[in-house]
């Protein structure tokens, strides 16, 4: 069994855990609701903001000073954040928004899932099968997220970048796939794997008198 | 594979001898649990540490403990 202040800090943790949670599971039921009363249903005039990473080339020059010496700067590639306010059209704007929030409710599982763990680290019994198990949907999880996320990116590139027009900007359709991410779910999945099988012979083991 | 077991004797053992779960756990050096579970068949295995033990606690050879079962099927 852990000692008092382990068991006060798994406390803190669970807290977090469950705090955060319903904070993120509170703000995306709202920007549902809000969802479905504006744009959706239109019994508000409540209108919703689609938003959106974009890529594009740049051509500047510049100086950076570092150890009293001038050094020439180049920019070439940018990213910024691309706001369209209001009005966008409901056939984009609700598959992209239940995409967004399909990604946040799998964050909400995995913080979920994460939750069970520390509880587990609580009683003292971290080592079960059942734990594997989680770490396998965690890494599953957030392979799931990543996979969300290219796929909102994709119909965003797809139906919306080709009809931005920004003086002197030309927009990449390139869309944002970070594979440490993806690196890092794959981990998980075999972390998951090898504690799911120790925690198996653990049990055998257990179980031999 | 089913169909093959070993069955734990333990406590037939026990009343021959008449000795009490609590004591022999005691003497043998495990817990009552431990005890309870492999007097049940829910063990997965035994040592030879503990069967010499029990062997030694209950005056009686491996075979008095441990007896190779085939059961049919259905």
């Amino acid at each position: 069994m852990p000692g008092k202040s382990q068991l006060a800090f798994i406390k803190i943790v669970d807290w977090l855990l469950t705090g955060f949670t319903a904070l993120v599971a509170g703000y995306i039921s709202y920007r549902f609701i809000m969802l479905l009363v504006g744009p959706v249903l239109g019994i508000t005039d409540q209108t919703t903001k689609l938003y959106y990473p974009v890529q594009f080339h740049v051509d500047e020059e510049g100086m950076a000073l570092m150890s009293d010496q001038e050094l020439s700067v180049k920019l070439k590639h940018a990213k910024a954040i691309a706001i369209i306010e209001a009005p966008t059209p409901t056939g984009l704007l609700v598959p992209v928004k239940l995409i967004r929030y399909g990604m946040f409710g799998f964050i909400i599982w995995v913080m979920f899932l994460m939750r069970q763990i520390v509880r587990s680290v609580g009683k003292g019994q971290p080592f079960i099968p059942e734990n594997g198990e989680r770490l396998r949907w965690i890494g599953l999880s957030i392979l799931l997220i990543i996979g969300f996320d290219f796929f909102h990116d994709i119909l965003l590139n797809l139906f919306i970048t080709p009809r931005l027009t920004f003086d002197s900007i030309v927009f990449e359709t390139s869309n944002h796939f970070d594979f440490r991410f993806i690196l890092l779910g794959l981990v998980i999945l075999v972390i998951g794997e090898a504690f799911r099988i120790g925690a198996e012979m653990k049990k055998e083991q257990d179980l031999m008198i | 594979m089913d169909n093959m077991k070993i069955k734990i004797n333990l406590d037939l053992m026990m009343v021959k001898r008449k000795m009490p779960l609590k004591d022999l756990a005691e003497k043998v050096g495990i817990t009552m649990a431990n005890l309870s579970i492999l007097k049940n068949g829910k063990a997965k295995g035994i040592r030879f540490g503990t069967l010499q033990a029990i062997c030694r606690e209950l005056d009686c050879q491996p075979g008095d403990i441990l007896e190779y079962e085939v059961t049919e099927n259905g």
